[in-house]
């Protein structure tokens, strides 16, 4: 086996299981998530040699951006009347609606931010490390961020 | 301890992963891999063509200006069948908007040497970091970064193109109304964001490298993938969107934000010295 599927297949289930929580964060739906999931990762193999170093941030970022493309073309398919998410009671559904919006309208800096401090659950250190950035800025993302979050969403 | 959105979380935990799963993720990565090679492959080889087109065509047909060879690291994606009209340095300069069917010429003042025109669009050659390009516009990203267009595409008239860039893309002002060579239109200017670039170590974090900026119309083949690409991060952008009889045609002046004073006036005296048509 090469050594980079090597390594990969050592870090896929915690990759998977973060890519997974954002992903399900915002849409709901465990197959749409564990699609989503399963496509960044892909995504982080097919580039390994450069995303090893900081793959999971890398996947929870790509599973965060396909997670709202997902979320954007089931609305428009079916609109606001999501056939409703299996797992999730009405007020979910509109709160991960709402999400979505909001994260998608973020800037692109504060999305990366907001998706691994609060999608992914980073710490704020590890999302510093992750992007390369000190923890001020991270803070001061972070802060923008929810408080535009909160301008959409009511139950943040 | 509790965290923000954990109320959200798939209430049944997600299983360990099976080697199949594994295998068929990796699959999956290699044909991904392969694509982006045979990608990276193609694109050179065809930008190295149209050099080779465009270096032909100056033996062929020397005009006024003093020829040099084409940098193939321009701003352009990948080459099209517009004619080759290539010179450096003053003189009048000409291309044509990309995408426009048929080819709208432009004609304008090349003011010192270092300027480079080529086929859809006038460059500051030796850094390729300030340029003024010509485009017919199909569409623009509401995040370059990922190369994610703005969806459903943007209408056809010259406020649809304005609207789409207030409402999708970040920082957008509309500067008001303008003519250019007696043509109405509008103007906006944006920046694009702080990316990182790609180094030897180190991937870039944007896709392919290249923050997108606009798809050229008539090019339904091109996917996701920008036909003009911000040259460096924090690129400042002023584009004029023009109503030329009928057409919305887009001039699209990109520079770094340190610009000198040198190139800032060289790039206002090629703006001020424009004809459409």
């Amino acid at each position: 086996m090469e050594d980079s599927a090597k390594d990969f297949e050592d870090a896929y289930d915690s990759m998977l299981r973060l890519a997974y929580r954002a992903a399900y964060r915002l849409l709901g739906e465990r197959a749409a998530a564990e699609d989503v999931a399963g496509e960044s990762l892909a995504r982080a193999y097919s580039r390994w040699s450069s995303v090893s170093g900081h793959a999971e941030a890398w996947v929870v970022t790509v599973a965060t951006n396909l997670a709202l493309d997902a979320g954007r073309r089931r609305a428009r398919a079916t609109g606001r009347q999501v056939e409703l998410i299996e797992e999730g009671t009405v007020d979910d559904v509109d709160l991960r609606l709402d999400l979505q919006a909001a994260v998608r309208a973020l800037p692109r800096r504060q999305r990366q931010v907001v998706a691994l401090r609060f999608l992914a659950d980073f710490s704020e250190a590890a999302t510093a490390a992750a992007l390369a950035i000190d923890i001020g800025t991270v803070k001061s993302h972070a802060s923008r961020g929810l408080s535009r979050l909160r301008t959409t969403v009511e139950r943040v | 301890m509790t965290t923000m959105f954990q109320h959200l979380d798939d209430p049944k935990p997600l299983p360990a992963s099976t080697p199949e799963q594994r295998q068929a993720t990796i699959r999956r990565g290699r044909v991904l891999r392969r694509r982006r090679r045979i990608r990276a492959i193609a694109i050179p080889i065809a930008a190295v063509a149209v050099v080779a087109a465009l270096v032909g065509g100056f033996f062929l047909s020397p005009g006024v200006w003093r020829y040099t060879t084409v940098s193939p690291a321009g701003p352009v994606a990948t080459p099209t069948s517009i004619p080759p009209t290539v010179a450096v340095g003053p003189g009048t300069g000409s291309s044509v908007f990309a995408g426009s069917s048929p080819y709208v010429p432009v004609t304008y003042t090349m003011p010192s040497d270092g300027w480079q025109a080529d086929n859809v669009f006038v460059v500051k050659w030796q850094t390729f970091q300030v340029l003024v390009a010509f485009v017919d516009v199909a569409n623009i990203y509401t995040d370059g970064c990922q190369w994610k267009r703005v969806d459903p595409q943007p209408g056809p008239s010259v406020d649809d193109l304005v609207d789409a860039y207030v409402n999708e893309v970040e920082g957008v002002t509309v500067v008001g109304d303008v003519t250019v060579d007696g043509f109405k239109g509008k103007q906006i200017r944006y920046a694009v964001p702080d990316f990182r670039k790609g180094t030897d170590s180190r991937e870039g974090e944007c896709q392919g490298d290249q923050f997108g900026l606009v798809q050229e119309d008539n090019r339904s083949d091109s996917g996701d993938a920008p036909f003009l690409w911000a040259q460096t991060p924090k690129q400042q952008n002023e584009v004029w969107i023009l109503d030329v009889d009928g057409t919305r045609l887009v001039i699209l002046v990109g520079y770094p934000p340190n610009i000198s004073v040198q190139d800032r006036a060289d790039l206002n005296a090629i703006l001020t010295s424009i004809n459409i048509g």
